[in-house]
């Protein structure tokens, strides 16, 4: 870089930073129209918009782009939902795509080398596997696919292949949270948006660091403080974060504790007398699970049987099994029986990767049902998400092994029906039997064939799952040696699931690609393809659409749709096929635009209403549902449910859950008794362990660890341990250990009073660390409805690395 | 790092990376130090902060103060950011732009 260029972007740096001094850097206050004319202009230097490729939060990025390669990033000002701030993460994100080792080539795996072999040969070998066995075939994404790509997936599979075998790693991080909100609401996602935290009075965080994980959404909150506001803020969890460093309040509680709190603060509010009667008898209902086969629908139970059933969770008996003084469930209680104060929750993995994650997730919707702290800017019960399209991709185009686009499930006749008319497929070409969630998949993907073991061929896009299965030793290493198994990795990097690939794939990543995304407050993203893959890499959604046409010429039925045309057939102008099968002309057509408009036909069955994509382009995310207006502009949605704005409440309601599971426009208060987790300490492993994430790295690190000023700030994972135990156990700071559980081994340093602060007697494990896997130790035992395992809580041991008695 | 380098049967991906920068680059940092009080009222730390070479001081308003950080090394850079955020009165230092793109061969 020459010097002058070097003191442009200097001065360009300058004026950023000056011109956050000069608005003051309060977030609210910031206007949603400045942005892109502040940024720095010079001679071929463009700036685009996209979401970053990172968390669920959707902040919005401005990428500048010159000679195409993306030079600079710059938090994106018009965006509502970052207004111009970016997390550490956020602001290096353009360098994910430059780490020096990009996969670039397609790679088959002979014997112990990979060979480089051409696309043509890759897709061809992947159809053939299909075409030999399409019912053993699996297909497993994420919520990092983008929501054409999820679609496409969808279709090929559900539709195409007639097979249910498709899940996404979202699976194992916020399937509780959906299942909570359909067994609340009948219909998922969350009613209130991001702008409760600008107006809440009190944040309560359930097992939830958003001052780490989600910083944007958390500075939000403490930039009101800053402004002289006050937040109370009440953090609950199992150990100290940066967030408890923030909080008002801390209530340490035991594992499962939540469920407990919850349940006592309903007794309270009833005890009290004071839960908020008008709302609960005008739209609530009570509910509480069948005795002998529970399900998501539950049975109605009246309000007398809930005061029954609620009457044991004393303030003391809560303490007892949380850990959490009864004197702070009071607090608790007398806070949400205040009608003059607005309260906002918000969870994440800690209530989702819980085996009782939908009880949770149900019970803290009945919390703030039942006290009518709902439906208000500032009163809401939220749930984020960690990826970018969780909520896009997983949640709203349905790529779950049970799920269709549209809130639809294969288990219903008639979703199927609609299903097969939107893509003009025969009737019967989807199957009624749900696919296997993801611990199923892998278990039957690991297991010998002659064992009963019906998954062969696993093509994994988007996601690592070698590193972040629980229990990995099972569901995950068990693929060695299985010579008939075949795993293909559609990555960006080598990482721990390609080092057991069959197939590599190399993918194009974030802005080499054209996208959209879903963020946590149900806002839809585009974004443009700005620079060209490395090598050889290409589109993950270009993949399965090349595998669908190699099928389609090799005769399977399944890859046509009723007239006979392929099934992802895209014409031009003049009504000739655009061969998007084929690399080169993948870009002739914006694929990305034909999908989403043949997605949108699938949202307006649960009210889930998108806008065309064009306006997409035009806006930094639009929230849904989005409703054409009468002078023909198209109208998001902050608050769903309320009358106040959301267009499909009936005149007059004040709210109305339209999509009530008992059809009578009612959400439901569950009552769901405490539980013990699946596995706690004993005598052979003393010690609670919880896994998590940090600020530095997004989940596995695959792209984060190879920024040099990230991973320098977080090097290594580490064991969080209570100075006590340390001493107890006569472990030294930054001394390596091995934590042991009944599943595996990890060996990692011990930082005593470190940045997350566990009780006595439990331990924590960041799992973004590749050369520390931790998810050698975890649990797969799971939640009975949502099938998402618990990472936060299983036994374990300490043992110094100087003691570890190696195997005779 | 996982690297699949060393099971090659063509070292392709060594021909192929010369075509990449890498991300590790050091990048200059448009950052916001947020004092306690009004930036006029630390003067001192305001000085401090003048004689790190790499920092050029942009405009303050009330406790916020807009800097460039320009470093020659990732350490150095690491260094600047510590010795930034413990600074007398600093309670704050955040990103406000990070141009990482990085090709002059002289640079270390």
């Amino acid at each position: 870089m020459d010097s002058e260029r070097r003191s442009f972007l200097k001065s360009a740096a300058m004026v950023a930073a000056g011109s956050m001094v000069h608005s003051g850097a309060s977030l609210p206050v910031l206007q949603a129209d400045q942005g892109v004319g502040e940024l720095p202009v010079l001679d071929g230097l463009s700036w685009n918009k996209a979401p970053c490729r990172f968390c669920g939060t959707g902040c919005h990025v401005q990428v500048g782009v010159e000679n195409g390669r993306v030079v600079a990033i710059a938090g994106d000002k018009a965006a509502d939902v970052n207004k111009g701030l970016l997390c550490v993460k956020g602001y290096h994100v353009g360098g994910i795509l430059y780490g020096k080792d990009r996969l670039t080539r397609p790679l088959l795996r002979q014997q112990d080398k990979f060979v480089e072999i051409s696309w043509d040969e890759a897709i061809t070998i992947i159809a053939q596997r299909i075409f030999e066995s399409p019912k053993t075939f699996a297909f497993y994404g994420s919520g990092q696919w983008t929501i054409p790509e999820g679609f496409a997936v969808q279709k090929f599979m559900k539709g195409g292949l007639g097979n249910n075998h498709i899940d996404p790693n979202a699976r194992l991080c916020m399937a509780s949270a959906v299942t909570g909100f359909l067994a609340t609401y009948g219909v998922d996602e969350p009613a209130g948006c991001y702008q409760d935290l600008d107006e809440c009075d009190v944040l309560i965080t359930w097992g939830n660091n958003p001052a780490e994980m989600h910083p944007v959404l958390f500075s939000r909150v403490t930039d009101r403080r800053s402004r002289g506001e006050t937040v109370r803020i009440i953090d609950i969890g199992t150990r100290r974060t940066r967030t408890t460093d923030a909080a008002t309040d801390n209530l340490e509680m035991k594992p499962h504790g939540d469920v407990a709190i919850a349940l006592g603060i309903m007794h309270l509010l009833i005890q009290n007398n004071t839960y908020d009667k008008s709302f609960v008898e005008k739209h609530c209902n009570f509910r509480g699970a069948e005795a002998d086969k529970p399900t998501l629908q539950g049975e109605a139970i009246s309000e007398e049987e809930f005061r029954k059933r609620i009457a044991k969770y004393t303030p003391e008996y809560v303490e007892e099994l949380s850990g959490v003084a009864a004197a702070k469930i009071r607090m608790l209680g007398e806070l949400f029986g205040k009608r003059d104060i607005r309260i906002t929750s918000l969870w994440c993995m800690g209530m989702n990767q819980h085996t009782m994650g939908t009880a949770i997730n149900s019970l803290v919707h009945g919390v703030h049902l039942l006290s009518g702290h709902f439906g208000r800017p500032g009163d809401a019960p939220t749930s984020l998400t960690g990826q970018p399209s969780a909520c896009g991709t997983v949640r709203e185009v349905g790529t779950l092994a049970h799920a269709l686009p549209g809130g639809r499930v294969v288990t219903k006749p008639e979703h199927r029906q609609h299903c097969e008319e939107f893509w003009n497929l025969r009737a019967g070409s989807i199957s009624e039997v749900p696919g296997y969630h993801t611990v199923q998949m892998f278990e039957q993907f690991t297991k010998p064939t002659a064992e009963g073991g019906d998954i062969t061929t696993m093509f994994v896009q988007v996601t690592n799952p070698g590193q972040t299965l629980p229990n990995l030793n099972a569901l995950f290493n068990g693929k060695k040696g299985l010579d008939d198994k075949f795993l293909i990795v559609s990555e960006v990097y080598p990482t721990a699931t390609t080092q057991l690939a069959d197939l590599i794939l190399p993918a194009a990543l974030w802005v080499e690609k054209n996208g959209m995304f879903g963020n946590s407050e149900r806002r839809t993203q585009q974004w443009f393809k700005m620079v060209s893959p490395p090598g050889e890499a290409r589109d993950d959604c270009w993949m399965t659409i090349a595998i669908a046409h190699k099928l389609f010429e090799m005769g399977h039925q399944g890859m046509k749709d009723k007239d006979g045309n392929f099934i992802f057939s895209v014409k031009d102008a003049d009504g000739k096929e655009i061969p998007i099968w084929q690399f080169e002309h993948y870009y002739d057509t914006n694929v990305d635009r034909h999908l989403f408009e043949e997605y949108r036909l699938f949202s307006t069955m649960k009210h889930k209403n998108l806008a065309p994509y064009d306006e997409y382009v035009k806006a930094r995310g639009l929230r849904w549902p989005v409703v054409q207006q009468n002078d023909g502009s198209w109208r998001e949605t902050r608050y769903r449910f309320s009358e106040f704005d959301d267009p499909f409440v009936s005149k007059g309601q004040e709210f109305e859950f339209y999509h009530s599971s008992s059809n009578d426009g009612r959400a439901q208060i569950w009552f769901h008794d405490y539980a013990p987790p699946p596995e706690v300490p004993d005598e052979d492993y003393p010690m609670w362990l919880c896994t998590g994430r940090v600020l530095e790295h997004w989940h596995t690190g695959t792209l984060t660890r190879r920024l040099a000023p990230l991973n320098r700030a977080m090097p290594t994972a580490y064991v969080e341990m209570h100075a006590e135990d340390a001493k107890a156990a006569n472990i030294r700071q930054g001394e390596k250990v091995v934590i042991e559980s009944r599943r595996g081994t990890c060996e990692l340093p011990v930082w005593i009073d470190g940045r997350g602060r566990p009780p006595r007697g439990t331990l924590f494990v960041p799992f973004f660390d590749e050369t520390k896997l931790i998810n050698n130790c975890t649990l797969d035992a799971h939640d009975p409805f949502s099938k998402q395992p618990d990472y936060k809580k299983c036994a374990v041991r300490v043992v110094k690395k100087s003691e570890v008695k190696v195997p005779s | 790092m996982y690297t699949l380098g060393c099971m090659f049967v063509k070292p392709q991906f060594h021909r192929m990376s010369s075509l990449f920068r890498e991300a590790n680059a050091v990048p200059i940092s448009g950052l916001v130090v947020t004092f306690r009080s009004s930036v006029t009222e630390h003067v001192e730390t305001v000085e401090l902060l003048r004689d790190i070479p790499e920092i050029v001081i942009g405009d303050s308003v009330g406790s916020k103060l807009a800097i460039v950080v320009d470093s020659e090394t990732q350490r150095r850079d690491q260094e600047i950011w510590n010795t930034v955020q413990h600074l007398p009165g600093v309670i704050d230092l955040a990103v406000a732009m990070v141009v990482f793109d990085e090709n002059d061969p002289n640079r270390k």
